[in-house]
This record gives C-alpha cells, structure tokens and sequence, in this order.
C-alpha cells in the first residue's frame, strides 16, 4: 500500500511540472480567480473579506475545489487512459485496480492540498492579511475528502464502463454544490427535519455541516456530528471501492476495457 | 517445462459472437510460440484472457500454475507488449516509465530503478532515459515497451503484434531482441500478421480461425507436412522443345520461368535429369513452402469449405 502510494504521489508529482511555464502560469491564473472571487464576495456583501470572513471563505473555498476534483479525476483520468490504450497497461498490475485508482486520489488529493496551500500564501501574500484555523476543521475536512473519493471512484467506475462522462460531470457537480450548501443544520421542524436526518447519510453532508458550524458559527467541535462525519466518510469510500472493483469485474468479463 | 498451459479458454461477446472456442496449448521454456490468424479469429481475445484482462467464460490460463484471474502472484509470472503504439504514459520519460510499472509489477522502488537503469542500457535506450517517451521514434517506443515488460524479470512474454508499423531497421531489433530472450529461457507467445517474422523466430506454430485452433505443430513439422513430395531445378540455359515435352508428358513437371517443379520422389528426378542433361544446372534443391503459403492453405481452406 506505502509503496504503491509513494510511486502514484511520484507519478503525479511528475505529469503536474512536467511543463514548467505551463505549470506555473496555470497556478498564477488559479491564484487570480481565487483572489478575483473574494473581491466579488467583497463586492456583493459590502463587508470586508480580507479580514475575519477570509478564514471561512478560504476553508469552504479549499472544501469545494477538493471535493470537486477529487469527483472528477477518476473519470476523466480513465477516460483519458482509455483514449491512449495504457489503461490496459495498468490492469496488468498486480495490484488490486481498485487499490491503484484509490492510491492514485489519495495522492492526487496530497497534491492539490499543497498547491492550495500555495496559492493561499500567495494571496495572504499579496494582500497582506492573516488566516488562522483551529486544528479541529483537519477532521471534517479529511471526512469530507474521504467521501469525496468514494464518490470519484463511484463515478469512475462508470467510466470503466461508458468511457465518456464528460457531459455528465456538470450535473453531478450541481447534485455536489446543492450538498455543500444546503444549510440543513438548520431543518429542525417537520418534515424538514426528516429530511436533514436522511441527509446525513448523503456523501459529504455531515462534515460540511461540522465544517460550516465550526468555520461560520464558531460552535464547538460536536463529538456526536464528528461520528456522523466519520461513518459518512468512510461509508462513502467504502462503496465507492467496492462498486469500483465491481465494475473493473465486470468490464474484464464483458471487454469493454480497451475502448479507445 | 510448461511455462503457460492454456487449456479450453472459451468466450464470447452477447449471444451471436463466439469469439473464442475450446482453445488449448502449451508454451515451454525458452519457446517461441507463434499464435497465428485472420483478423478477427481470436488470436488479441486469447491473449488478453492469458493475460488476465479478459474474464473467459470457460477454461483458463495457468502462467507458472497461477491463473491471472484468481491469485495476483500470476501478474508478476509474465510482462506482455499489446497491440498498438501507447503501452506506456506519454508524458512520463522512459525512466518514469519504467520505475512507475516495476512498481506496479510488485518491485520496491529501488529495485525498479536499478533494473530501469539496466534495461535501458541493454536496449540501448539509456541516451533517452529522460526523454518522454512521445519524443521517442516507434522503435524505441516499442523497445521501450519490451524493456517495460522485462522489468519484473517475468517467465513469460506475451507480444502482440510486436513488429506492427515498424520500419525494417527497428524490426529487425526487435527480432533479435526476442531471440536473446529466448536463448535466456523465456518462454514467448507472439502473435503477428508479419508471417516472415514469425517463420524466422518461431518454434512452435498454432494457426487460429473462426476462434479455434486448427493447426498446431512445431514450425519444422509444418513446414515439412505442407512440403510437396518433390524438387525445384533452376537452369542455366535454355532446354530443348522435344526434352521439354517430354518433362511435362512423362514427368508430370511444370515450369516457371526458369524453374522446374518436379514431382515425385529421387528417382524420378534421376530419370527427368537424364532428359535435362546437357542443359546446365543452376541450383536443385526440395521444393519448398513458406509459413505464409501454409497459413493461405489452413485459412482459405476452411473459408472455401
């Protein structure tokens, strides 16, 4: 597993700087549109953002960009291999795929964090501001991603299948955004009440509603909404491993893997 | 010693295609295996159940006695180079490559780096170590491909249309790259439409069609079972009407060109170079058949019956 994880985190590593100048400028235009977008918020709310409200801003932010390309990656990677024909390359591994692909969005994941990380500093940088977490949001966050790869390899077992989700992705990036944002802490009555309760069991919810609680609210980290967030997350990988391994199952029976 | 046993793969894909039917064969060690057929007899359907990324509907691969399908140890038994140009990541460098599927092939990075190293100085790739690999000519790539699959030190070698867009030069090292692995004691199944190719490195020959096998023999037997009863003379001038008649009357021979193809064993040819005498000889010899006359036969054959 250690070594398996080590050789994806080199090989990501390895095909984000190839290109150094395009490596860099893609970097210097994320950092602007992430600097463009507090300015907008700054705008529209009339509040100054480079100030208290950079830290929520900065950790729902990195929780959506995380979330979002920990659901797109498998896909459009397998898509992308399957064009080239080294998909089949990989299955000769003899590792399980399923391992390959997780060890691959974990290390992925390891990455993006350290480019956000950098493209943080450069706006506290340039704007001259300070950001300051609490070690409890490491949690929801890492819950959150737990679940956000589950939700990949979901995603990317379909791939296996259909080879092209390109035209899909959006929508399930709306079915995400409508999961993040939806305040149902706050569906306390009724039939809403049901309906938050349900929603605990949907990928991601309970640790952005811990996430949103500690960031926005200032409440104090909930051992009951951790567990929520921690069975979530890890319920989450779990079927997304194991539907992964299925649909690699039934793609070897049916040859649908070299579909370039 | 049997490195692959391959005994009554079948497959087939929804109800009308049976791509592949109670196909069976062994390849030993140090034993070029040439899988021959039309396209579309099964041949890349075969080799990627071996390979273990094809789930057969019944029978099974056994490299070293491990069926790919069922115990993972199986994937470290064999490397295989499959058809077409992109086994490898493109934007990785030959190095990356190389230490990226040793790895996944079960070695420690370390060991998969030392070996990459090696491999990349035998197949005198080294000057392009760091060079990616979509900067490679075709040959190299494929070259690469090979040294990629032996990293892992394997028993067995699975090449599919190895020599497929290469130029003569390239070609010509891949031939003999697959050679030395042989005389090393690979075991080695080759799948080829290049029938020159595999008639220069086959051992043993199976000809599939319509997802059977319907010839299996070591190159030798074929080629010898597919040899007419028979010699070939080649003159070196001009032969007389009357002693030519004669040959075609009484000695069944027909003529192409310059040559005679005389039927029958030697004493009709003693008899039938009395008739040719004086006319010089220039070369005589049993008539001959090539892999690719014999593969026509097996292949028309049954499409004509």
């Amino acid at each position: 597993m250690i070594r398996l994880l080590y050789i994806e985190l080199l090989r990501t590593l390895a095909l984000t700087i190839r290109y150094p100048a395009n490596f860099a400028s893609s970097l210097f235009i994320s950092t602007l549109m992430f600097y463009g977008l507090f300015m907008g918020a700054q705008y529209l709310s009339g509040q100054e953002v480079f100030g208290e409200n950079l830290n929520a801003m900065v950790v729902g932010w990195t929780a959506w960009v995380l979330a979002t390309k920990a659901l797109n990656k498998p896909p459009l990677a397998i898509q992308a291999e399957a064009d080239t024909g080294v998909l089949e390359s990989v299955f000769l591994s003899r590792y399980k795929v399923w391992w390959i692909f997780f060890c691959r969005a974990l290390s992925e994941t390891l990455v993006d964090i350290v480019l956000i990380v950098i493209m943080v500093s450069l706006i506290v940088w340039l704007t001259g501001s300070e950001v300051s977490f609490s070690p409890a949001i490491a949690f929801p966050i890492a819950m959150l991603l737990l679940a956000g790869i589950g939700m990949g390899l979901i995603v990317g077992g379909v791939a296996l299948q259909v080879k092209r989700l390109g035209a899909m992705l959006p929508s399930l990036q709306m079915l995400l955004l409508l999961l993040m944002f939806t305040p149902f802490e706050n569906w306390t009555s009724g039939a809403d009440r049901v309906i938050a309760v349900a929603a605990m069991w949907m990928p991601m919810v309970p640790s952005v509603v811990m996430l949103r609680g500690l960031m926005a609210f200032n409440t104090p980290f909930d051992p009951i909404l951790a567990v929520y967030a921690a069975v979530n997350g890890i319920v989450w990988m779990a079927v997304g491993l194991i539907v992964f391994a299925k649909m690699a199952q039934r793609v070897k029976a049916k040859g649908l893997l070299a579909g370039y | 010693m049997e490195v692959l046993i391959v005994d009554d793969l079948q497959k087939a894909f929804g109800r009308n295609t049976q791509a592949v039917s109670g196909v069976s064969f062994r390849v030993n060690k140090g034993e070029v295996f040439a899988f021959l057929g039309p396209n579309g007899a099964g041949k890349t359907t075969t080799i990627k159940m071996i390979a273990g990324l094809l789930l057969p509907d019944e029978g099974a691969g056994w490299i070293d006695g491990l069926d790919p399908h069922r115990n993972p140890m199986a994937m470290e038994r064999f490397g295989a180079v499959l058809e077409g140009n992109r086994n490898l990541y493109w934007r990785m460098t030959a190095f990356e490559n190389m230490r990226y599927f040793g790895v996944q092939k079960g070695l420690s990075q370390r060991t998969a780096s030392r070996r990459a190293d090696a491999l990349l100085e035998r197949f005198d790739l080294i000057s392009k170590r760091n060079h990616q690999v979509r900067s490679l000519s075709r040959g190299m790539q494929q070259k690469l491909a090979i040294a990629v699959a032996l990293i892992h030190e394997p028993r067995m070698l699975l090449l599919d249309e190895p020599t497929l867009g290469l130029d003569v030069s390239s070609s010509m090292q891949v031939i003999s790259l697959i050679r030395e692995l042989r005389e090393q004691g690979m075991a080695i199944v080759l799948t080829t439409h290049q029938l020159d190719i595999a008639e220069t490195l086959a051992d043993r020959v199976a000809i599939i069609r319509d997802g059977r096998i319907i010839k299996e023999a070591s190159k030798t037997d074929l080629i010898l079972e597919f040899t007419p009863d028979g010699y070939e003379i080649e003159l070196g001038g001009e032969l007389s009407p009357a002693n030519r008649d004669v040959l075609v009357d009484e000695f069944n021979a027909t003529f192409e060109a310059d040559r005679i193809c005389l039927p029958g064993d030697s004493d009709h040819l003693y008899n039938a170079l009395n008739v040719i005498r004086p006319t010089p000889i220039r070369s005589l010899g049993r008539a001959k058949v090539d892999l690719a006359y014999i593969f026509l036969q097996l292949t028309e054959e049954g499409y004509r019956s």
